[in-house]
């Protein structure tokens, strides 16, 4: 799954562990999530919405949904 | 209806059932010659492992609290890795050829030190490679 994370964190300035402890994650946490490595939680991915202001699937991309 | 057919909850219900047969079999397989002690030894070993478990369970919903989910699915993807590794190596270590080799079947802490081991490989593997591929 593809996601803007890195994109949106970059335009606020923020460094990945301001953002984790705005998303009470760890940096190792949204390190994993902008590398690929890892897919958030349904309840964290809310939490990221919410942070940006955004729908979920305007963050996260499911390159699987068109086949 | 076929195994293929199950849902994959219903596939580990019937793995950890049957986990749980084997590990009671060869708990009871105890060194009691006597059959009523080695029943009594049994059950009472089960009693204990089934509290452990419990207490193990409940230390692990703290620790789901207290770590995000990508430490905790770290953790738990590795705890399955080093249980199947454990598995596979205390079978493999207790054969026939193994011991012809001049090498001493497994105790309980050499199987101890099996189990950290594989359970922190698996966690080195998942934190390389992370946990999507």
């Amino acid at each position: 799954m593809k996601n803007r994370l890195k994109v949106l964190r970059a335009e606020r300035d923020w460094s990945q562990a301001e953002l984790g402890s705005r998303l009470g994650v760890s940096r190792q946490a949204v390190n994993a999530i902008e590398t690929g490595k890892y897919d958030p939680s349904l309840p964290l991915a809310f939490r990221i919405a919410r942070l940006f202001g955004m729908a979920i699937e305007e963050i996260f991309d499911d390159m699987d949904a068109g086949s | 209806m076929t195994l293929r057919s199950l849902s994959s909850t219903t596939k580990m219900d019937l793995m950890f059932g049957f986990l749980a047969i084997v590990g009671g079999i060869a708990i009871a397989r105890g060194p009691q010659p006597v059959l009523h002690w080695a029943l009594v030894t049994g059950l009472a070993i089960a009693a204990l492992t089934i509290l452990f478990s419990i207490a193990a369970a409940l230390a692990a919903k703290i620790d789901r609290r207290c770590s995000d989910d990508y430490g905790f699915q770290l953790m738990a993807n590795a705890a399955v890795v080093g249980v199947v590794a454990t598995l596979f190596i205390s079978l493999i270590w207790d054969m026939d050829f193994v011991a012809a080799l001049g090498i001493a079947p497994p105790d309980g802490r050499a199987l101890n030190g099996v189990l950290l081991l594989s359970w922190a490989s698996g966690y080195a593997i998942y934190r390389f490679r992370g946990l999507n591929r």
